[in-house]
């Protein structure tokens, strides 16, 4: 039912911590994870407290950073 | 969809839209209250936890004054153990004005600029992935392309990237330090 803590939930490799975990978590999401990897995610929010406010915190940040304007990446580019 | 699911998701849009915008401004305020930063840090997490397992969150509405008397409460309480070293109470949440400023001047702007110095610090691979990634909007697979990684191997990356992200609003201070990285960002922009 939950995945327990430390497993691969079939995401690729178990990242550390908990906050490591909901930003992989994030990606995934943003990645395309099917139906049943979307189930396992929603599983590992609702297993704890503390799982749901990492994941809350890396969703808001990563929302956040979709605001970023264009022109900030590191390569050289000329495009006005 | 289960009930137990459906709840869960209208609880976290709450925690997100009710009690994260006031995160940062909490962070502040308790690094005013309690003399060591990783104490700060450890009750703000507490607070948070907290304010999410709250049984009748739904009827709070004013995230913010929530938010501060839990982290409040939280030092109060553990000075009362001499746990902690906390300061006077004449910082209230009420009068902590410098809180309010930082809340003010945390929008939209200011927050993206720090958000690029933060990035600009990143490992570089960890940073084009985010970047190609969240700001040029560029599909995983586009940016396994360009950077010659595989698909997994960008994932990992922008992933290190969000995980470097939510660990910059703790145990620092103010990134006001060094600008040239912010300001090398800029300079792309040909304004």
């Amino acid at each position: 039912m939950t995945i327990p803590p430390g497993a691969n939930g079939g995401a690729g490799k178990a990242p550390e911590s908990i906050e490591d975990r909901a930003a992989y978590y994030v990606v995934r999401l943003d990645a395309g994870a099917d139906k049943s990897e979307q189930q396992r995610i929603w599983d590992w929010i609702e297993q704890s407290p503390e799982h749901a406010v990492a994941f809350a915190r890396a969703k808001a940040v990563w929302d956040r950073a979709g605001d970023l304007e264009s022109g900030g990446r590191d390569e050289d580019s000329t495009k006005a | 969809m289960s009930a137990k699911k459906s709840d869960t998701r209208a609880k976290l849009s709450w925690f997100t839209t009710v009690i994260l915008p006031h995160e940062r401004a909490m962070r502040l305020y308790l690094r005013s209250r309690v003399a060591n930063a990783e104490d700060a840090d450890d009750f703000a997490s507490e607070a948070l936890l907290r304010a999410y397992s709250t049984k009748d969150w739904a009827r709070i509405t004013s995230g913010r004054a929530f938010l501060f008397t839990i982290a409040r409460n939280l030092t109060i309480d553990a000075a009362r153990r001499n746990k902690i070293v906390a300061f006077d109470g004449k910082r209230d949440p009420d009068t902590f004005n410098s809180a309010i400023d930082v809340e003010r001047h945390l929008h939209a702007r200011d927050e993206l600029r720090r958000l690029e110095r933060i990035i600009a610090g990143f490992p570089r691979q960890c940073r084009r992935a985010f970047i190609l990634r969240r700001v040029e909007q560029k599909s995983f697979a586009e940016v396994a392309d360009e950077m010659g990684l595989s698909v997994t191997t960008v994932e990992k990356h922008v992933a290190k990237a969000l995980g470097l992200l939510m660990r910059s609003e703790m145990l620092r201070e103010e990134p006001c330090h060094d600008d040239s990285a912010g300001s090398e960002w800029r300079s792309r922009q040909g304004a």
